[in-house]
């Protein structure tokens, strides 16, 4: 019977196919959502964190600043001895430790993308120059980037750290100038292959100049690469930072870090446990959401390294 | 019973995300001992994954759902992994269509002809590799000493094909699966590997099952060709019948389309369309889209594998079912 | 072979040159340290008289020139600390720095290669999950804040190993577990990929099709394939077991060469930076130039050219 409907009604055929498709379309974009499940629960935690850091004044209970000397070591509110006046509980001043918490999101977020531009302008422009010119300036700039491989980022900091006077802009620069030869590299191999493309060829015979080839040809085609690397490093570069806090050599007190407050807290391991472990799990939690972010990006922009 | 592997409703299915495929669709067929059958039909018809589901290599999400496969009086879809391990290779052998990734590029060929020695002949390492080194000069490799001690890189891709043809053969196997063994290969390479095939098989006396969607490969060396398309054997006969007097329409057209130039004067003949998606397989006969002589019946309701008059061969086609049967059948739906 | 080795070592002289200046550089940036070596009385003259006597006055090139020839003696200086030879106070730390490398990277490969190829033969099962999951985690746990958790767990509130220093074997546990993490989180993740791409080669079906057993089809014809990835990563993670080594003797208070580079930095100790920097450097200069000979020699598609 169905088989005869179909062939005496060509309209119900069409409907009928017409349904099927819309359904196929609909389940491949559910099993997609499913598939990055990893990708919105990045995309969740990234953004909270933002939110989180932008709204510090209005979110946080407390001064995260004021040293309450009634209010020392409280534990937090599912401990004996702790109050529903401080959640998370107060450290070793007696500040709450919640609301330092959500004050130190915005070291994190400023130092994580800030050094990334940083590393991103500088790694992004050798890589294309590098790649494009070839010959010596290339060999140039590989050895370069040899050795700064040759050094681990968190040593070259603190070489630089030795010599400059810490603090929030030296530390973005620092880590910035220590993680460019990421970019680099990647930058650099991409345009070996652009520019041997006809229409980079193209442009070249008939004598556009060597700089809007660039910025015209080759870099738009290098962006998304560089995206999803660049939000990869930003969780690199958050947790370089809170490294270089809590050794006491990033982010200076009073100024709120994760880093900082896992260092003071970490003096009171014995008693107090909730000093180190919260600003640990904010770290963990805070790359975690980008990393997924990330690769859920890679995946998205970049199909080529899917599954790896 | 001279019967060496019987193939029962064989139904291997894949549970996609995408829903289920049924790529072996209750596939039926046996093998003589001695004889070399063919598995013949385009690439997605399920030839390839019923020799793996008769080795039972078929990997998930792939699984054989139904049927049974009688080898020597055990039926291979129920033996232990175990037991299955020791017919592998030993019993039944297999040589896959690309001698590029067939071989494992790490592992000397010499060590890769020993350890199925050693494993199912239980032979020491001494004897395995005295042994190799006469495979290989038996599959018509000169330096036989030299290649034992080479990686599979440095051979080329007729050699390694001799490789895999000593690897197979040297435990005596009763079968031979050859998953389009010469598809790789240049002409006249084909040509050698066939013949070398042909001639072993003959002196261990080896059945082989002969996977190829080349009907050349087929006339060269089979004895009886089985006709697969879309998960469904369609046709089954000897070759010389095979070639001479095809019944079913798409056998007809397989070969008008491999005929060569000089025979066939006028227009190439080939299948129009495409081979139907296994995941959505069209009512009645799955060939009526396709089929330049389809009846309303075809559309409706799936032919079934007939022996025809006085002969072992089958076909899959209302053409050659009796006339008045498939009216009533017809009526009944 | 041996055109690209030596081609593959010619390489290496421009980077340590480039290290040197590096390291020089910042001594120059940072101003003269004869200040520092006089005491805080000292008159102008007196100052103006050292600088000179270590020529401090002269123009960069030739200072760096002297800088390089003083490196080729193995002079570094010596430490504005201790008064001793910055390099040598260097090589004394390295062995326990070494130690706990080495402890790291065995506890790193213990707990990533089966997890790596358990989780790859049993895809989409809890294994798999606990796999990617670990290898996720090991990436975005911060090991200094790894390090405070497990001395909190297992020596603060367990008590069943030591909070830090060394002495015993048990001393080494906790640190090594530490830095481990991370690479293996790394190795994980390389091994699961490496080994779900090779389960899936046309000649694993070979071996399997031979009636071989799953276990030599997985070590002997799979993982034989990923150990040349799997062997290659590990050492070039190199440098960032260095890295992290740094924090993690601070930690545990590890006489290592991190604990010696952390004080230099507080100390502004520059002497001491500069050797342990031009060491470290050319100790990972070493391991990626062997790496890359010996991955070459053992994957034999590989050809020298």
């Amino acid at each position: 019977m169905e088989a005869n409907n179909a062939e005496l009604s060509p309209y119900h055929v069409d409907k009928k196919v017409k349904k099927s498709m819309k359904n196929n379309k609909y389940r491949t974009y559910i099993k997609k959502l499913i598939k990055s499940k990893t990708g919105i629960v990045g995309f969740v935690l990234v953004l909270s964190i933002c939110f989180i850091a932008m709204l510090a004044p209005l979110l946080a209970p407390y001064d995260p600043y004021k040293i309450n000397a009634a209010q020392m070591l409280i534990p937090p509110v599912w401990i004996d001895g702790g109050t529903s006046n401080h959640i998370l509980g107060t450290d070793n001043l007696g500040r709450d430790i919640l609301s330092r918490l959500i004050y130190g999101s915005r070291i994190s977020i400023i130092v994580g993308i800030l050094s990334v531009v940083v590393a991103g302008f500088i790694g992004v422009v050798f890589g294309l120059i590098a790649g494009y010119y070839g010959g010596f300036i290339d060999t140039v700039v590989m050895r370069l980037v040899d050795s700064f491989l040759s050094v681990p980022t968190i040593l070259f900091c603190l070489v630089f750290l030795t010599v400059l006077n810490p603090g929030l802009f030296t530390l973005i620069f620092v880590i910035g100038v220590t993680s460019w030869v990421m970019y680099a590299r990647l930058v650099r191999g991409e345009t070996l292959s652009i520019r041997e493309r006809e229409y980079v060829k193209a442009a070249r015979t008939i004598g556009v100049s060597n700089l809007k080839i660039i910025t015209r040809h080759i870099f738009p085609n290098v962006i998304s690469s560089v995206i999803v690397i660049s939000t990869l490093s930003v969780a690199a570069s958050i947790i370089t930072e809170s490294s270089l806090s809590f050794l006491g050599l990033g982010i200076q007190p009073p100024t709120i870090s994760w880093g900082i407050m896992l260092s003071e807290g970490r003096e009171y391991i014995a008693t107090s446990w909730w000093l180190s472990t919260f600003p640990g799990i904010a770290i963990t939690l805070t790359v975690l959401g980008i990393i997924f972010l990330g690769e859920w990006l890679r995946d998205v922009l970049d199909p080529r390294s899917r599954g790896m | 019973m001279n019967k060496l592997l019987e193939v029962n409703q064989l139904k291997t299915y894949f549970f996609t995300d995408n829903g289920t495929i049924p790529s072996v669709d209750g596939v039926s067929f046996s093998i003589d001992k001695g004889q070399t059958t063919a598995i013949v039909g385009e690439s997605g018809c399920g030839k390839s994954v019923t020799s793996y589901s008769i080795m039972r290599l078929v990997d998930s999400p792939g699984k054989i759902v139904n049927g049974e496969v009688q080898f020597e009086g055990k039926d291979l879809t129920k033996v232990t992994e175990k037991e299955m391990r020791t017919v592998r290779g030993n019993e039944i052998s297999m040589i896959f269509q690309e001698p590029l990734t067939s071989l494992n590029p790490v592992i000397k060929i010499g060590n890769q002809l020993d350890e199925i020695l050693i494993l199912h002949q239980k032979m020491s390492r001494i004897k395995a590799k005295k042994q190799s080194i006469a495979m290989l000069q038996k599959v018509g490799i000169p330096r036989g000493e030299q290649i034992y001690r080479s990686y599979p890189h440095e051979l080329s891709g007729g050699m390694r094909q001799r490789v895999m043809i000593a690897m197979a053969l040297s435990c005596n196997p009763k079968l031979l699966i050859a998953d389009e063994p010469t598809t790789a290969l240049d002409v006249t390479i084909q040509a050698q590997i066939l013949k070398l095939m042909k001639k072993l098989t003959e002196d261990y006396q080896t059945s082989i099952l002969l996977i190829t969607h080349d009907l050349g490969v087929v006339a060269e060396i089979a004895d009886r060709v089985i006709v697969m398309y879309s998960g469904q054997v369609v046709e089954e006969a000897d070759v010389f019948t095979l070639f001479a007097n095809p019944k079913h329409p798409y056998t007809r057209g397989l070969l008008a389309s491999t005929l060569q130039l000089d025979e066939y004067k006028g227009n190439l003949d080939t299948i129009q369309g495409n081979v139907p998606s296994p995941s959505n397989k069209p009512t009645g006969c799955y060939f009526h889209p396709r089929c330049p002589v389809a009846k309303d019946i075809c559309r409706k309701e799936m032919p079934q594998l007939k022996n025809l008059e006085q002969t072992n061969n089958r076909v899959r086609c209302w053409l050659f079912e009796d006339e008045k049967e498939g009216l009533l059948h017809a009526e009944n739906a | 072979m041996w055109k690209y080795f030596i081609r593959r070592l010619l390489q290496v002289p421009p980077v340590i040159f480039i290290i040197t200046l590096m390291i020089f550089g910042l001594v120059y940036i940072a101003g003269d340290p004869v200040l520092m070596m006089l005491p805080a009385d000292a008159t102008p003259q007196e100052i103006q008289q050292l600088r000179h006597a270590l020529g401090f006055d002269q123009p960069f090139y030739i200072q760096f020139g002297n800088y390089i020839m003083d490196l080729l003696r193995g002079d570094f200086g010596d430490s504005y600390q201790y008064g001793e030879p910055a390099l040598s106070l260097v090589l004394e730390r390295l062995p326990a720095t070494l130690e706990l490398a080495t402890a790291s990277m065995i506890v790193a490969i213990i707990i990533a290669i089966p997890l790596g190829i358990w989780s790859a033969i049993k895809p989409n099962t809890f294994i798999d999950l606990f796999a990617t999951g670990f290898s996720v985690l090991g990436k975005a746990i911060p090991n200094f804040w790894l390090g405070i958790m497990l001395i909190l767990i297992f020596a603060v509130n367990l008590h069943i190993l030591p909070v830090s220093g060394t002495g015993t074997w048990w001393h080494l546990v906790l640190p090594s577990i530490t830095l481990g993490t991370a690479m293996s989180a790394e190795i994980t993740r390389l091994v699961r990929s490496n080994m779900l791409e090779i389960m899936s080669q046309d000649f694993i079906r070979t071996a399997r099709s031979k009636g071989l057993t799953s276990f030599i089809v997985i070590f002997k014809h799979a993982f034989r394939n990923s150990l040349v990835p799997v062997i290659t990563i590990t050492f070039l993670q190199a440098a960032a077991l260095v890295g992290g080594s740094l924090i993690t003797e601070m930690i545990f208070a590890w006489p290592g060469l991190g604990q010696l580079i952390i004080q230099a930095v507080y100390e502004k100790d520059l002497p001491i930076i500069q050797a342990a920097v031009f060491v470290t450097a050319l100790m990972i200069i070493l391991i990626n130039l062997l790496t890359d000979v010996l991955y070459r020699i053992l994957d034999p598609r590989i050809k020298f050219n």
